[in-house]
């Protein structure tokens, strides 16, 4: 069931179209990445679906609840955190909690609850006290990250929240959001330039550019979708065996082969499908190879080729 | 609709108050510097027939002066503090109300209004022998007509900044100049050309400081404390639609982002 339905988005700044007409669904407590490059869009299409900024066109409906004619009830259920986020430099973790929770109106008792619970989470309890500009970048992210979630949000935007932040810090961050979903059922947006750690989260993702929103699917159908393969290298002990090579072309998830000398490239939708058969005909052809190596296509790959402007991994 | 969104905003400008640089200045300094001034000269003054009527104008400008920037700041202050810490974009994004944001902001704002109004009472007294009191209860129909109109005065600056950017906050002492001048806050509105009169006589302000001078001089009309409250209201209604429409102007084109 989508608890995120973008429908036909578009943001124009004067002449300037950040976000053109893009639309898409998240499923309910799905952790969904949201990849581009620089001035894709990303961030403008969290801002407009967070009611911080209004959409020149289309909507979106957030639980049920549309952005444009339900902004309350939108801002009620969501949470927005963004990289280097800042607060009051002369507050405490303890008063920046405590006054956006009077904002979202929790009670006394309900604010002290959630309150120390954030504390805990997110291990704030050390420098609870501090001013806020004492705090290191990663003490900052961590409250950022707290007050995202003092209302318990349905849908949990996160603008690149790793931002600038440490491995370690970085590690914890991902492993609140895995516990955040499992938990409370939260539904998150994630951006983030980490590509392995959009990889590492979220089961689908969309891939913007230009404002244009370029895929949207599974890793996997991503990668399908740019036309960028999982590769087979290997190497053949006799250069005269290429000829023996023809039959890799008729196996179910070939896409292409390349030789050169001896070195020998098979590009392959499933190559733990295609592996077997390759190695048996091989074996029947009697060709001796040496260095089988299987490269997966990484987002980071897919992701390259976008920004270089090519949909094809010839 | 629950108090709690809008304690939320006095919660904020209350921490500031014990925090911030310069936020007890409002309320322990300015005032006494205008209460101070305004005596010496008054003092100076006097040994005429006209001195208790020159005395009561004074000091009864310098009470509803401070009185009125205090209103206006606590407006003011509940976006600018917000713009100046970069963190506008986690008000925007909160379901707390702009009449959340006016009562939490308006309720900071009296209080400290009414903070320094005790401590100049107590020095005008101790030190000029000067009793504000006096003007009875007219003087709390005045000082709620400078509450309304300092609010919405400050809900107007907002609304500029949210449209233009907090460097145009420099508008609010232009505007409180101009307010100064047109009100007859150390005078009387006689001395004023007609033109001004005119513009005078559709201020709050004005009413206000006239209803609690009256008030001190003997008068006993309510009419100039009505009137100021009842344009108080009128433009804090126009301030809250115009600051209303500057939030929804600049999440469309997006000038929210740059605050």
């Amino acid at each position: 069931m989508s608890i995120v339905q973008v429908l036909k988005l578009e943001k124009s700044f004067g002449d300037f179209k950040a976000v053109n007409k893009i639309s898409f669904e998240v499923e309910k407590g799905e952790i969904f990445g949201v990849l581009g490059p620089n001035g894709a869009g990303k961030s403008t299409t969290l801002n407009m679906l967070a009611t911080l900024i209004e959409p020149t066109s289309g909507t979106a409906v957030i639980n049920g609840f549309d952005i444009k004619k339900d902004t309350k009830k939108v801002q009620e259920i969501i949470g927005l955190c963004t990289s280097s986020t800042k607060f009051f430099w002369d507050f405490n973790a303890i008063e920046i909690l405590n006054y956006y929770a009077m904002l979202y109106d929790l009670d006394s008792g309900a604010r002290k609850r959630r309150i120390a619970s954030l504390i805990e989470r997110f291990e704030i309890s050390e420098f609870q006290n501090k001013k806020f500009a004492e705090l290191s970048t990663g003490m900052k992210q961590k409250i950022a990250l707290a007050k995202s979630l003092i209302n318990k949000p349905k849908v949990w935007f996160l603008d690149e929240p790793t931002n600038g932040l440490d491995l370690e810090v970085s590690k914890t961050v991902r492993k609140v959001i895995r516990d955040i979903v499992k938990e409370e059922n939260t539904t998150v947006l994630l951006t983030s330039h980490h590509l392995s750690e959009v990889e590492e989260l979220s089961k689908r993702i969309a891939l913007i550019n230009k404002g244009e929103l370029v895929v949207v699917g599974s890793i996997k159908q991503v990668k399908d979708g740019l036309n960028f393969f999982d590769t087979i290298y290997f190497t053949l002990a006799k250069q005269s065996d290429a000829s023996q090579l023809e039959f890799i072309k008729k196996i179910e998830g070939f896409e292409y082969i390349r030789v050169e000398e001896t070195r020998v490239l098979v590009r392959a939708r499933s190559p733990q499908k295609l592996i077997g058969k390759l190695i048996n005909g091989l074996e029947n052809k009697n060709v001796k190879i040496y260095d089988l190596e299987i490269k997966r296509a990484s987002l980071e790959d897919a992701f390259l080729k976008l920004i270089k402007g090519g949909s094809g991994s010839k | 609709m629950t108090l709690t969104q809008a304690k939320g905003h006095f919660y904020k400008q209350y921490l500031k108050l014990f925090k911030a640089a310069g936020e007890w200045e409002f309320i322990l300094v300015y005032p006494l510097v205008h209460l101070f001034s305004m005596g010496f000269l008054s003092a100076f003054v006097s040994g005429t027939d006209t001195a208790r009527v020159a005395l009561t104008y004074m000091f009864v400008g310098a009470f509803s002066w401070n009185f009125y920037v205090l209103a206006q700041k606590g407006i003011t202050y509940g976006i600018l503090h917000e713009i100046w810490s970069d963190s506008v974009k986690h008000l925007a994004t909160a379901p707390a109300g702009i009449i959340d944001f006016i009562i939490g902001n308006g309720a900071y704002s009296l209080l400290s209004g009414l903070m320094a109004w005790l401590l100049m009472y107590l020095c005008a007294k101790i030190f000029f022998a000067f009793d504000i009191f006096t003007a009875g209860p007219v003087l709390a129909l005045g000082l709620i007509g400078l509450w309304l109109y300092g609010m919405a005065e400050g809900l107007i600056v907002n609304a500029i900044m949210l449209l233009k950017g907090p460097e145009y906050m420099s508008i609010t002492w232009i505007i409180t100049g101009i307010v100064m001048v047109t009100s007859a806050v150390y005078y009387p509105l006689s001395i004023l050309p007609e033109p001004i009169r005119t513009v005078a006589s559709i201020l709050p302000t004005t009413h206000a400081i006239e209803s609690i001078r009256q008030a001190i001089l003997g008068g006993n009309s309510v009419t100039p404390g009505i009137n100021a409250v009842l344009l108080g209201i009128a433009y804090l209604l126009v301030a809250s639609f115009v600051f209303s429409k500057a939030l929804t102007r600049s999440k469309q084109n997006g000038t929210i982002l740059r605050l």
